[in-house]
């Protein structure tokens, strides 16, 4: 199946134009882009196939055919082509590049004195269509890459020119992911990280983004201590494409806020301190308070920093009070998903959006909080006509773009779900063998659901029950099902419970353990299932091996060398309980704004001012900064070195791009210094160490070393049987005891004590939005606070009319644990009787409102589901 | 305005019912447009919001649709647009007189609005009435031979308040004594033929017998007969039916291409407007032996008449119970308006036009038969070949090769356009001669001289005087290096000169380039500027070699043919007359002075 090329004989396979590049012989394309489909009408690559002119993008390569790419009729072609487009457009970049390298040299066809549109109404996108030269690629890319619409041709012939449907482009619906900047080969689309040219000691650092769990892969164009662009790195999991966060919000990493020296409380002020004062403090003080210290770790932070920081507590503090950041978001995913299955992670991968043929979506605002993933899947929906089933109770982006989207009321994920159940196998559309095979119980559940039909939970759940039952054929006929969930499932008072049931459901209908299907938690930060890994958990040690297990505790000891406490430790609500009531006497946080985070903000900073020695480790000052009594200056995820573990179990590399700023050092360093300042002192010199010990305590890991994962990363487990790591979990048995079977959940329905009464008639959701991460210390401090300036409360206009309120009002919003203070957004995407905010700002305060309510067997807080009354300001 | 549209329940109701004529809403999405702009005079921001979320899409993708299009608006206009066509026919009998009474009596510049808001006046590419020329089309109204004194007339007429009414054809169309079928109904109806005059004539009989037929047999018999497409390329129409798929794994179409837009034709449009009943049986037997469950007539947007008059046919056809749900066969045919571009008679450009998107056409392999509308297996003929259907099943193959010759059998709808006394449309045998033609045509105008021939539309290339008594057919013409293309003749005079009549040609091609491909996109505008530069003594003998390797790597080079067919009349124009280039060279005696202001020709 050989052909030659240019006189040589090589594979045939693909396009012509892929023999050509596998064979390294360049050809010149301007509307080729490897991340999109073929656009074939810019016809630079014109090769010739025997004899004949082809284009060779689009053109299928086949046997036994003689390709040339470099006759003299090609090269006569090329340039007059070049000529041609050079006369209307001033390309600079790849395309200008290239139609010089053709001679273009404008003696038959002059440049044409043609202005183009030029804009430069966006923070970060920059337009000027004098440049463009007709690839198309914009659109292309904005609908491939991000599934939007926001760039189309207009005009005919050569007076046809990119539109944006509109005047001013920050108008549009623009994502601002820069999918078009990245992909436009002329400069007329780019934005202000590109527009500077390439300078000599700019190199490019391959790492890992430190936003959201879906672990982007980011090539940092780097110039000694400037940043000077990002690109998504090639290969999963998002295979070039990035968001607006993690393209564009790196501005942080040198913004004058910066901690750049270690500060210690002198009274009411903190005060600039060195590193030995500070490690002598702390050193003297959790000394003092052995015992009675509890550590928070950051699943913002390196998996080597977090194992850091559970070895720490549990060796040299002699505490199992160890929690992370994952007990406030996808605590209940671990607990279900390990309960249920074997294994407290995603089934599957990111990659099996592209193979599913239903996208069941549930809690998850997936195109702002997993903007990558999000745009995966609207892209499977819009341009591969997937079928998407949505549950949550607004109408988010993929809601609207959903074949079903049920509406539900907050709060009734468990009635729904065992209605969707119900359904199931009611209309006998469970895949028996599979349920014969691989799980057990089945019976008791049958007799379960019989109460559960749609028409019986419509009135709880507010979902028209033929919706439901549309839902639940979907589902269970599909060919390839994905379930997907976020924190809508799990930030609930019957979280775990409710992840227990989705896990019913891929049961059910057999949609685990194969390709295409399974049960995925969108993990929220960065390295949420990372710090869980390694045990920042009080019941759970390094590769979840539990506490309480004493074999397991030996075989930790004898490679850390020190006795472990045999006790599980408390939950992150439990140590706030424990300082009201004097177990807890010391915290040391990593990474964490728990003040803004948390719920019930005012009870949070009670209960830190009353610690006696309260330690933090930021990189900017925070609400919760200010309560402690040391402060030690971190580094962000572009400064230091280590991996991070994305929602799909991928631990890829994070490279350093720049130092820490002043003083400031990178966490793991600092980890390090106080386990030999409390006197634990480790052998490790660096990260890659740190990562071979975990190796040997979690068999999951054994053979992810830094080598083996150092392109793309490997999903664990990643072990001698499957070396190159494990995309699927499950394939033929459980990770369960026994005979490895899955049994399925019985689930009562407990409603939630956050009931709305009549001064609090509203239930609030929290949530997030596309440009800000989190509590907004980074994004704050970047551009992306032009795009979105405050957190706004969407309301219905049925809610809003009657309170005066209208777009653009200040409101109050006022619970049973306080306020917070908003801009309304009036709109039909809440249902009536919801109303919605994010937390990006402190001012706002939405963390005073939510309430102390939390997960019924993980301590989860209730952030979904809070009782409000809203007025004026 | 959004408020209002959002609340018109009629405009609601019909988009509603317009979506129903196709398996996908957004095929909806041009004919839904025509009607909002109907509705709003122009397609104004809040129409095109409206638009978007009727068809839950972006404004920015429908712009970039409107935007593709002619006949759509974006900026407020008059009570009545006035179009005027400035192609060759009609500028060589006088457009541009036209236009200038127009402006005088509107008081207003071509591309303006008269101040008292009673119309805008536009010049347009070919509007499809070249026997008819100088033609002026008034909100789609076709007004024939217009004369300075019509024009006035036209305009007091508007002032007066009486709506434009589309002018009849008086004339019957020539027919000499030789064996007629295509036109022969209409002429003895003098007239349009309405459903009775059709069945009465034993119309939709062919199709009761073809429905009896075993489906290969009616391709069978078309393969047999030789007919040769009619839309230009003069490809088997036999042949393409039988790459059709024999078992369908999903719903087949046939697109009747309607978009007739060739300058220098215009035979589709008499036929649908006089006989559309013919077309109709065509289509239901061709739907029938390529087991198509619809057909679709893309009938180019300026063809509103035409277009009623289908509309109509189809109704009659289907209270008869002669197509639709309630006819044995249950294939539907549907009417489906362009909105001005000539890329989309590109079949590939055609589907996607149907499919509510720009006339871009696609790469092909796939082809139509293997994945056309919808990604459907499809078929697209040109109306005249259709129309042929119905009689070659009828009469059968042998008796259609008794006309035309061995490669080229059946009759054709020749036409005459330009300065000849009698313009007009003739159904000849295929293999007739310029000459006969044109001495059908009564000869030239007095005081005119024949100085060449465009043999075959836009797309065809010139040829001298001393090929007048080449036989018209598809493979003698190719020969030539020309085509037969549509068969429409326009003769081309001293006083009107043969570089106009090639400038013409390139203006016209550089308009309607649809822009994607970028030899084209920018070797239509150099072409076209290359050849501007001779009328306005800039061109030099270098820019005649310039244009012809700007042609030379264009050729072949695009997604579809479109620079062939701008080739065409450049190559043979420059190569048979190089010298009426050269006369014009700059600084020879004889060039043209070089060009002065529009505002000094006002």
């Amino acid at each position: 199946m050989n052909l030659h090329l240019n006189g040589h004989e090589v594979e045939s396979s693909g396009s012509v134009l892929d023999v050509c590049s596998k064979a390294g012989v360049a050809v010149p394309t301007l509307c080729f882009d490897a991340r999109t489909s073929v656009g074939g009408h810019c016809r630079a690559c014109m090769v010739q196939v025997d004899g004949r002119m082809v284009a060779a993008c689009s053109t299928p390569a086949r046997a036994g055919t003689r390709i040339e790419t470099d006759t003299e009729e090609l090269r006569q072609y090329r340039r007059d082509l070049a000529e041609l487009v050079a006369s209307e457009a001033d390309a600079v970049g790849r395309a200008g590049e290239l139609l010089a390298q053709c001679g273009a040299d404008g003696t038959r066809y002059p440049k044409l004195d043609r202005s183009g549109t030029t804009d430069a109404s966006h923070p970060y996108l920059r337009i000027d269509l004098s440049r463009c030269v007709h690839c198309r690629l914009c659109v292309r890319a904005c609908a491939e890459l991000a599934g939007q619409y926001v760039f189309a041709m207009t005009g005919r012939g050569a007076d046809s020119a990119i539109g944006w449907g509109g005047s001013a482009f920050a108008a549009t619906e623009c994502v601002s992911c820069g999918a078009c900047a990245s992909a436009c080969p002329s400069g007329a689309i780019t934005d202000v990280d590109r527009l500077a040219p390439k300078t000599p000691d700019e190199r490019v650092v391959t790492t890992t983004c430190g936003y959201c769990g879906v672990g982007c892969g980011l090539d940092v164009r780097v110039d000694h201590e400037t940043i000077r662009a990002i690109d998504g790195a090639a290969g999963e999991p998002n295979h070039g494409h990035l968001c607006v966060k993690g393209r564009y919000a790196h501005t942080f990493v040198r913004h004058p806020d910066r901690l750049t020296t270690p500060l210690v409380r002198d009274g009411d002020r903190l005060v600039p301190a060195s590193w030995d004062e500070a490690y002598a403090r702390i050193a003297r003080e959790f000394a003092r308070l052995r015992g009675h210290v509890a550590v928070l770790s950051s699943a913002r932070c390196t998996n080597e920093e977090n194992y850091l920081a559970q070895k720490w507590a549990r060796t040299a503090l002699a505490t199992n009070d160890v929690d992370c950041c994952a007990r406030v978001c996808h605590a209940p995913s671990a607990a279900g998903l390990r309960g249920m299955l074997g294994a407290g992670a995603a089934t599957n991968s990111y990659a099996d959006v592209d193979r599913a043929d239903l996208l069941f979506v549930v809690g998850s605002n997936t195109t702002a909080s997993h903007p990558v993933v999000g745009q995966r899947v609207l892209r499977a929906v819009m341009e591969r006509r997937a079928r998407l089933v949505v549950i949550d109770p607004r109408r988010t982006e993929l809601a609207a773009a959903a074949d079903v989207h049920l509406a539900l009321r907050p709060g009734t994920n468990v009635p729904l779900l065992q209605s969707i159940a119900h359904v199931i196998v009611a209309e006998e559309l469970v895949d028996t063998d599979f349920v014969a095979a691989r799980t057990e119980g089945f019976d008791e559940l049958r007799d379960a659901l019989r109460a559960w039909s749609p028409e019986a939970t419509e009135s709880v759940t507010g979902v028209d029950a033929r919706l439901v039952r549309r839902a639940a054929r979907s589902y269970a006929t599909a060919a390839a099902p994905m379930q997907m969930h976020g924190l809508g499932v799990t930030e609930h008072h019957q979280g775990t419970e409710t992840v227990r049931l989705l896990c019913n459901l891929a049961l059910l209908v057999g949609a685990i353990g194969h390709e295409g299907v399974g049960v995925n938690p969108l993990r929220g930060q960065n390295n949420v299932q990372g710090a869980a890994d390694m045990g920042c958990q009080p019941d759970l040690l390094t590769g979840y091996a539990p506490v309480a297990d004493e074999r397991v505790r030996e075989r930790i000891a004898a490679v850390w060398g020190s006795p472990l406490p045999g006790t599980a430790g408390r939950t992150l609500p439990r140590i706030y309980d424990a300082i009201e009531h004097g177990d807890v006497r010391g915290l040391f946080i990593l990474g964490e704004d728990v003040v803004q985070t948390d719920p019930e903000a005012d009870r949070v900073r009670e209960r830190l001012s009353e610690l006696e020695c309260f330690v933090v480790c930021e990189i900017f000052r925070s609400a919760t900064s200010e309560l402690a009594h040391v402060v030690l200056p971190g580094a962000s995820f572009l400064e230091k070195d280590g991996t991070f573990t994305n929602g799909e179990r991928r631990v890829r590399r994070v490279r350093q791009v720049l130092p820490p700023p002043g003083d400031a050092r990178p966490d793991w360093r600092i980890l390090l210094e106080l386990m030999a300042a409390t006197g634990a002192p480790q052998p490790f010199t660096s990260p890659e160490s740190i990562w071979d010990e975990v190796r040997r305590v979690a068999p999951a890991f054994d053979r992810a070393s830094y080598a083996a994962i150092d392109a793309a990363g490997l999903q664990w487990p990643v072990t001698a049987s499957a070396p190159h790591g494990s995309a699927l979990l499950h394939r033929s048995t459980f990770a369960t005891a026994g005979e490895g079977k899955a049994r399925f959940a019985i689930v009562e329905f407990v409603p939630s004590p956050n009931v709305v009464t009549r001064e609090t008639p509203l239930t609030l959701v929290t949530g997030r939005v596309l440009e800000h991460y989190n509590s907004g210390s980074m994004t704050r401090r970047t551009r992306n606070a032009e795009l979105v300036e405050a957190d706004l409360l969407e309301i219905h206009p049925d809610d809003a009319r009657p309170r005066g309120i209208v777009e653009g009002a200040a409101v109050r919003v006022t619970s049973a644990s306080g306020a917070g203070h908003f801009v309304a957004r009036v709109t039909s995407d809440v249902q009536p009787g919801v109303v919605f905010a994010s937390f990006h700002f402190l001012e706002s305060a939405t963390n005073e409102l939510t309430s102390g309510v939390v997960d019924r067997v993980t301590d989860c807080p209730e952030y979904k589901v809070t009782p409000v009354q809203v007025a004026r300001a | 305005m959004t408020i209002a549209l959002d609340r018109d329940a009629d405009l609601r109701r019909r988009l509603d019912q317009l979506v129903t004529r196709y398996p996908q809403k957004r095929a909806a999405l041009i004919p839904a447009l025509h009607l909002v702009q109907d509705k709003c005079g122009w397609l104004h921001d809040d129409a095109v919001r409206f638009v978007a979320a009727y068809f839950d899409t972006t404004p920015a993708d429908v712009l970039a649709v409107i935007t593709f299009y002619d006949m759509f608006h974006r900026a407020p206009k008059g009570t009545y647009e006035i179009a005027v066509c400035r192609n060759l026919a009609c500028k060589e009998r006088g457009a541009d007189a036209v236009v200038k009474g127009l402006e005088r009596a509107l008081g207003c510049r071509e591309g303006e609005t008269s101040a008292d808001g009673l119309a805008t006046l536009r010049t347009f590419e070919c509007l499809g009435g070249c026997t008819e020329a100088p033609l002026v089309a008034v909100n789609w109204r076709y007004f024939r031979n217009v004369d300075t004194a019509k024009a006035d007339a036209i305009v007091a007429n508007l002032r007066a308040g009486k709506a434009p009414i589309q002018e009849p054809r008086p004339e019957e169309p020539t027919t000499p004594k030789n064996e007629i079928y295509l036109t022969r109904r209409m002429r003895d109806a003098n007239g349009a033929v309405d459903l009775a005059t059709y069945r009465k004539s034993g119309g939709y009989e062919t199709m009761t017998k073809a429905l009896g037929m075993e489906r290969d047999a009616i391709i069978e018999v078309v393969k047999q007969s030789g007919l040769r497409g009619r839309g230009g390329a003069g490809f088997s129409t036999g042949m393409k039916w039988s790459f059709m798929p024999k078992e369908p794994k999903k719903p087949h179409y046939l697109a009747v291409n309607a978009d007739e837009s060739e300058p220098g034709t215009c035979k589709d449009r008499l036929l649908m407007e006089r006989d559309p009943h013919s077309l109709l049986e065509g289509m239901v037997i061709a739907c029938y032996a390529i087991r198509a469950v619809a057909g679709y007539i893309y009938i180019r947007g300026e063809y509103l008449y035409a277009a009623e008059c289908l509309e109509r046919a189809i109704e009659e056809a289907r209270a008869g119970g002669l197509i639709g749900p309630t006819s044995s066969h249950k294939i539907d045919l549907h009417v489906h308006r362009g909105a001005g571009a000539y890329i989309c008679g590109e079949e590939t450009a055609l589907m996607e036009s149907l499919e509510g998107k720009r006339g871009h056409p696609r790469p092909k392999p796939p082809f139509p038969a293997q994945s056309g509308l919808w990604k459907s297996p499809t078929t697209v003929n040109n109306v005249e070949t259709i129309c042929n259907i119905p009689f070659i099943v009828d009469k059968g193959a042998a008796w259609f090769r008794t006309m035309g010759n061995e490669k080229s059998p059946g009759n054709l709808l020749y036409s005459v356009a330009g300065n000849v006394k009698k313009p007009g449309i003739f159904e000849l045998p295929l293999g007739t001669t310029a000459r006969t033609l044109i001495d059908l045509a009564g000869g030239m105008v007095d005081g005119f001289q024949l100085i060449g021939i465009n043999p075959g539309g836009a797309s065809s290339g010139f040829l001298p005087p001393s090929k007048l008594d080449v036989a018209l057919d598809h493979d003698t013409l190719k020969a030539e290096g020309s085509m037969l293309g549509t068969g429409a003749i326009t003769v081309v005079d001293q006083k009107f000169g043969m570089v106009e009549a090639v400038a013409c040609f390139a203006k016209f091609f550089e308009h309607e380039t649809c822009g994607q491909c970028g030899p084209c996109r920018e070797g239509c505008a150099w072409a076209s500027r290359i050849v501007e530069r001779f009328l306005h003594g800039e061109g030099t003998t270098e820019d005649l070699d310039v244009l012809s390797d700007l042609l030379d790597n264009s050729v072949g080079k695009t997604i579809c043919v479109f620079p062939e067919a701008l080739a065409g009349p450049l190559r043979l124009g420059v190569k048979h007359f190089r010298p009426e280039f050269e006369k014009l060279v700059k600084g020879s005696p004889t060039a043209a002075a070089p060009a002065t202001s529009p505002a000094a020709n006002f």
